[in-house]
């Protein structure tokens, strides 16, 4: 680069814009790119409303009423927010670590699998031991379905995005042969399981509503993600593999036990929202209970900038989302694939304005000058792939 | 095994095999620049959705064949737009892509044909008789007897396979996988040429899609790729980034669904759901037979560059 030896009054140098490579966005600039997401995609909603002459207002009115009108939907909407922010969680985990298991719906199904299961064998056990029974069956019916593609990928190196997503088809037609062949229910002749015993149902919390433990659980493997992402020494060695697995392994990381570890983990939290939605939902398993479910884990994760408290506001906010958007269907007949659209929509805004949100708008003058000189020297960091 | 059933069979495999040939075409060069374009899954059901409701509304299947691998090319601008030039993570943006046109396609079709009494179906394209190779014992109505598309996606693997390996372009491709400073320092622009070929997978899925629909099923259902663009990209993976392989592999997965179709005809008392799994489960397996013993740990085989974004260095 050439240097002007004349000096130029400061003025002379073009303002331009350029981008930071490795900084890392401001707290408030974060912010401010994800209230303009959900504007931005709110505004696209209503335009594609008024495309198609449905009034946006009565329509998002209906949408927030629907969600937040009166206890009933109140109810509704957190019982939609505890098995997002599980499976959310697990998405979290993965992704944490650079693992991307977009397997959550196999391994909810899982969970699901696994509770009704031990629920319908084992029969009611002494009161107190029920629940905990079910917790543990959900956690490892989700880990079970997770441990393939964890082995594959930690000893292969085979990628866990397909083989994650393969899984979950298998689980949609496991659970569709075995709620009509041999678990169906002798006495329903529907396909649909047997009814759990009480004893196997999760608690309700509040008295007069349908609103389950599951909604405690959710709460609870939020702050303790919290703890073991941000606090303790495996999260740390979490968050390094996932910003740089070689870097790690040097460090003394063991990438296989991570990537199974957080894997299992991963798997684990789905399953639990799978449990929660039989023992405290359902009280049954049939085709379907992983409607809502399927990747919506995945959008909420990401929303949640993969930190467990974003995650638990992203969770409520979705669930506020679909449990409104059954209510704007029947007021002003849009589909509820219409919410999830402006769903995928604001995460890609937010994707997008992580770029912008490394632009920096500065003076060109002798001091960036040699700033950029020295930057050009420094090697770029390679993000090490998949 | 009489010679009637295991020419069906194959015939079958054909039809089944088109699509995931296309995806896996198209994939193959977007991964070769460096760009893992998962965001085929939603090229192929954008182009799924779009070429069947063109066709069945103007009963033209070309112009429904156009117009459906536009919707592909579509997704994949998006892709390219944020993977290229805004350097997102390649993953997650293909993910979330993915369950954008989910909930498109869905919504569309349910406002366009969800209120029709009976679901839309739109007639097949004919199939194209090769004279006097077509009478050929066996090969002829296997091989001779299909619609056009199929002809044009099998003479596409030689026609990729001499463009990676005989071209300057090709050669410009791969190496923007391998190491894209070292393209870029010939003066050649990385954003270029990731931008064609995610460009070109997104066609090559919309093709797919709209083959599905328009050359296979003849009507469409939510979802109806049900994970046949992910199914495509493991085929790249298990071709090992080879046109000639990826033909081998479309053809295994083109076989299982054929199977799992003809079985389930025979009445085999294997309950349909085992047999609905099986293309699934048989993925998996065969990502484990290629990729067994290469690759470390944490870095499996492909492109060097696969899903690292490349950012042009401030001059």
């Amino acid at each position: 680069m050439t240097m002007t030896t004349r000096p130029r009054p400061l003025g002379a140098y073009p303002v331009r814009i350029r981008r930071q490579r490795d900084l890392i966005p401001s707290r408030s600039r974060r912010l401010a790119i994800f209230v303009s997401s959900v504007i931005l995609g709110l505004l696209i909603g209503a335009l594609l409303m008024a495309i198609m002459r449905v009034d946006v207002l009565t329509a998002y009115r209906s949408l927030v009423s629907g969600a937040f009108g009166n206890s009933d939907n109140l109810v509704a909407t957190l019982l939609k927010t505890a098995p997002l922010l599980l499976a959310g969680l697990g998405v979290l985990v993965a992704f944490r670590a650079g693992i991307y298991n977009i397997g959550n719906q196999g391994q909810f199904l899982a969970g699901a699998l696994c509770s009704t299961w031990v629920a319908l064998h084992v029969g009611t056990v002494s009161g107190a031991l029920g629940v905990p029974l079910m917790v543990v069956s959900g956690l490892a019916g989700g880990a079970l379905w997770a441990l393939v593609p964890a082995l594959l990928r930690a000893v292969w190196g085979i990628n866990e995005i397909i083989t994650t997503l393969m899984f979950n088809y298998v689980a949609v037609y496991l659970i569709d042969y075995l709620v009509t062949g041999p678990m169906q229910s002798a006495s329903l002749g529907v396909p649909e399981t047997d009814f759990l015993p009480s004893g196997m149902q999760l608690p309700i919390i509040a008295p007069g509503t349908q609103l389950h433990a599951g909604f405690l659980l959710a709460i609870i493997a939020m702050l303790l993600i919290y703890v073991l992402i941000f606090h303790t020494s495996i999260g740390y060695e979490i968050r390094a593999v996932g910003h740089n697995p070689r870097a790690a392994q040097y460090g003394g990381v063991s990438l296989r036990r991570t990537i199974v570890g957080v894997m299992l983990l991963s798997g684990a939290l789905s399953g639990l929202a799978g449990m929660g939605e039989i023992t405290g939902v359902h009280h049954q398993l049939l085709d379907g209970v992983d409607g809502g479910f399927e990747y919506t884990p995945i959008v909420v994760a990401l929303l949640g900038v993969l930190n467990p408290f974003g995650v638990a506001v992203a969770a409520l906010g979705f669930a506020a989302l679909s449990v409104g958007a059954d209510n704007m269907q029947t007021v002003v007949g849009l589909p509820s694939s219409f919410i999830s659209i402006i769903q995928a929509l604001i995460v890609l805004f937010i994707l997008a304005g992580e770029y912008l949100g490394r632009l920096t708008i500065e003076r060109r003058g002798p001091a960036s000058e040699s700033r950029e000189a020295a930057e050009a020297e420094t090697t770029q960091t390679r993000e090490v792939k998949l | 095994m009489s010679e009637t059933v295991v020419i069906g069979f194959l015939t079958a495999m054909i039809a089944t095999g088109t699509p995931l040939l296309f995806g896996a075409l198209g994939e193959v060069m977007a991964e070769r620049s460096g760009v893992l374009n998962l965001a085929l899954e939603g090229s192929m059901l954008a182009g799924a959705l779009i070429s069947f409701l063109v066709a069945w509304r103007t009963h033209h299947l070309w112009l429904g064949l156009l117009v459906g691998a536009i919707a592909g090319v579509a997704v994949a601008l998006v892709m390219a737009f944020l993977c290229v030039s805004l350097l997102t993570n390649q993953v997650v943006t293909g993910t979330v892509l993915n369950i954008l046109a989910l909930g498109v396609t869905n919504f569309v079709y349910a406002q366009v044909a969800g209120t029709a009494l009976s679901p839309p179906h739109v007639s097949l394209f004919p199939n194209v008789v090769i004279p006097g190779l077509s009478h050929l014992r066996f090969i002829g109505p296997v091989l001779f007897q299909n619609p056009l598309l199929v002809y044009i996606a099998i003479l596409l693997v030689p026609a990729s396979g001499w463009f990676l390996y005989h071209t300057r372009g090709g050669l410009a491709l791969r190496a923007t996988g391998e190491d894209p400073r070292a393209v870029a320092s010939v003066g050649m622009s990385v954003l270029r040429i990731r931008y064609l070929a995610v460009l070109y997978a997104g066609l090559m899925a919309g093709i797919g899609g709209a083959y599905l629909v328009l050359g296979q099923v003849g009507f469409y259902t939510p979802n109806v790729t049900a994970g046949r663009g992910f199914v495509a990209i493991a085929i790249v993976v298990f071709g090992r980034w080879n046109p000639y392989r990826i033909l081998g592999a479309a053809a295994f997965f083109g076989a299982t669904e054929a199977l799992q179709e003809r079985l389930q005809a025979l009445g085999i008392s294997l309950p349909a759901q085992f047999l609905l799994m099986l293309p699934y489960l048989l993925v998996v397996v065969a990502l484990l037979v290629s990729i067994r013993g290469r690759g470390e740990v944490g870095t499996p085989a492909g492109p060097r560059f696969l899903t690292i974004p490349y950012e042009r260095e401030a001059l």
